[in-house]
C-alpha cells in the first residue's frame, strides 16, 4: 500500500469511527427520532419464525462459505447476527432452528450463536442442530446437500445469508418447488442476482448487515444504521463532486 | 444491569487486539512520525504473530470439525440403521482419501479430486442452469412488481443479445452501453453499499458492541 492509499484508508476509518460513534450516541438519547423505511424481508422473518413454531417444522438458516479469519469475517458476523435474531424467535417450537455452514470457522460461529439463543430463551440445553458441510472452497456440494434438507428435515422456511455464488439457485429452487419461502442475501454479485430472483422478500447488499436494527430494535443498532445512511450520503456527495469536477475540467467519464 | 466479568474481559481483549491489528496493517512505511511510532512500539511483530494465530486457530477449528463429523457418522452406524450405509460410504471415502494423500508422490489423491469431486460438481453446475431458468420463470408469478418485470426483461434481452446479435449489428452498441453504464453503476452501488456496511460492522466489533463478544 503506497502512502496516498494509507492516508486515504486512515481518513476513511477515522471518518467512519467518528460518524458511527457520534451518531450512535445521538440516536441512543433520542431513539424515536428516526423511523426506518419498511424492509419486507425483516417484516416477514418473525412471521416465518412463528410459522416454524406453530407447524413444528424447523426453520433452516444457512451461512454458506462465510467464516471467521478471512475477508468474509464481518459478513459472517453479520449473518450470524441475523441467524441469532431469527433463531431466538423460532426457538420456542418443538424443533430447534437448523443452522448450517460450509466453513470450518463458521461452525464455531453458529454453535456460539445457538449457545446464545439457548441462553436468551432460557433453555438449559444447548441446541444440537448446527451442521457443517465440509466442501472446501467450492460450495456446489454444499448447496446440493441443502436441497435434501427440504424433504429430509421438512423445513418450514429457508434463510440463506452469507457467502453464496450462483449455485444458490439449486437450494432456492428446491425450496421454492416445495412452497417453502426463501429469503436470501449474499455479498457476491452473481449470488445476489439469484437471491433477488428467488427470494419472497429480497434483501440487497448492505441490508443484510442491518438485521439488528430491524429485528432487535436496540438504540445502538439503530444508530449504526443511521450512521451507515449518513456515510452513504457523504459518499454520494463525494462521487457527485468528483463527477462535477471532471465535467468542468472537460474530462468526461 | 448484570455485567458478566468474562464478557467484559473478552470484549476488552477483542477491542485491544482488533485495534492493534488495524494499526499494524494500515500504518506501514512512508507515513513519517506515525510509521516510526508503530515501528518502535513493536506492534508489527505482534500483528504478524496474531495473523499466524488466526491460521493456527482455523486449522484447529477444521480438525475439531472433522473429528465431530467422523464421530457423528460412527455413532450413526449403530444408532440410525436407515442412514448407516451413507455413513459407512462417508467413513470409507474419508479414510481412503487420507491414506492416498499421505502416500509420498502419489497421484491418487489428485485423481480423486479431479475424477470424482470436480466431475460431480460439474454435474451440479449443469443443474444450476435449470434452477436459474425456473427462478426466472416463476419470478413474475411469485412477485409481480415493476422491478421483477424489469429484471426479467433485462435478463432475456441480454441473453438474446449475447447469442443472437451479429458482431456487426448496431444493436451491439446498445448492449455495450447497458453493460458499461447501468450494469456497471448498479454493480458499484451494491459493492460500495456492502463496503460501507462492512466498515460500520468492523467498527462495531472494534468498539466492543458486537453480540458475539459481548454475550
Amino acid at each position: 500500500m503506497d502512502a496516498a492509499n494509507q492516508v486515504l484508508t486512515i481518513l476513511v476509518l477515522t471518518l467512519g469511527f467518528a460518524v458511527t460513534l457520534i451518531v450512535t450516541q445521538f440516536v441512543r438519547r433520542r431513539p424515536d427520532l428516526f423511523v426506518f423505511r419498511r424492509q419486507a424481508a425483516y417484516a416477514a422473518l418473525p412471521g416465518y419464525a412463528a410459522l416454524s413454531v406453530e407447524s413444528g417444522q424447523p426453520m433452516a438458516i444457512h451461512l454458506g462459505n462465510a467464516g471467521l479469519g478471512g475477508e468474509a469475517s464481518l459478513l459472517a458476523l453479520a449473518s450470524a447476527e441475523l441467524a441469532y435474531q431469527v433463531a431466538v424467535r423460532a426457538a420456542f417450537g418443538d424443533r430447534a432452528p437448523l443452522l448450517t455452514t460450509a466453513s470450518p470457522t463458521g461452525l464455531a460461529l453458529i454453535q456460539d450463536t445457538e449457545r446464545r439463543v439457548a441462553r436468551k430463551v432460557g433453555r438449559a440445553r444447548v441446541f444440537t442442530d448446527a451442521r457443517w458441510y465440509p466442501v472446501g472452497a467450492r460450495s456446489l456440494a454444499y448447496v446440493a446437500a441443502l436441497t435434501t434438507l427440504q424433504s429430509n428435515e421438512d423445513v418450514s422456511s429457508n434463510v440463506l445469508v452469507g457467502r453464496f455464488g450462483v449455485e444458490l439457485a439449486l437450494a432456492a429452487e428446491s425450496a421454492a418447488r416445495r412452497g417453502h419461502p426463501v429469503i436470501a442475501a449474499t455479498d457476491r454479485l452473481d449470488g445476489q442476482a439469484v437471491a433477488y430472483a428467488f427470494s419472497a422478500q429480497p434483501l440487497i447488499g448492505e441490508e443484510l448487515f442491518q438485521s439488528g436494527a430491524y429485528l432487535d430494535g436496540g438504540a445502538t443498532r439503530k444508530g449504526e444504521t443511521v450512521a451507515l445512511d449518513l456515510l452513504r450520503i457523504m459518499l454520494i456527495g463525494v462521487i457527485a463532486l468528483v463527477a462535477v469536477q471532471r465535467f468542468l475540467n472537460g474530462g468526461g467519464g | 444491569m448484570r455485567v458478566r466479568l468474562s464478557a467484559v474481559f473478552l470484549t476488552a481483549l477483542a477491542m485491544a487486539f482488533g485495534l492493534l491489528t488495524l494499526a499494524g496493517l494500515v500504518v506501514q512505511g512512508d507515513l513519517g512520525a506515525l510509521s516510526q511510532a508503530v515501528n518502535q512500539s513493536g506492534i508489527r511483530p505482534l500483528v504478524t504473530l496474531l495473523l499466524r494465530f488466526v491460521v493456527v486457530i482455523s486449522a484447529v477449528a477444521l480438525m475439531a470439525g472433522v473429528y465431530n463429523l467422523v464421530a457423528v457418522h460412527v455413532r450413526r452406524l449403530s444408532v440410525r440403521r436407515g442412514l448407516a450405509p451413507y455413513s459407512l460410504v462417508m467413513l470409507v471415502s474419508f479414510g481412503a482419501v487420507i491414506v492416498l494423500s499421505v502416500r509420498p508422490r502419489s497421484d491418487e489423491a489428485r485423481m480423486v479430486l479431479e475424477e470424482v469431486q470436480i466431475a460431480l460438481e460439474l454435474a451440479f453446475a449443469g443443474l444450476v442452469l435449470f434452477s436459474l431458468v425456473y427462478g426466472a420463470a416463476t419470478l413474475i408469478s411469485r412477485r409481480p412488481t415493476w422491478s421483477s418485470a424489469l429484471f426479467i426483461v433485462a435478463t432475456v434481452v441480454m441473453l438474446l443479445a449475447s447469442v443472437v446479435i451479429a458482431p456487426s449489428s448496431p444493436l451491439l452498441a446498445v448492449v455495450d452501453w447497458v453493460n458499461a453504464v447501468p450494469v456497471d453503476a448498479g454493480t458499484r452501488a451494491i459493492l460500495l453499499g456492502v463496503a460501507l456496511a462492512t466498515l460500520v460492522a468492523g467498527i462495531r466489533v472494534l468498539v466492543g458492541q458486537d453480540r458475539a463478544t459481548r454475550e
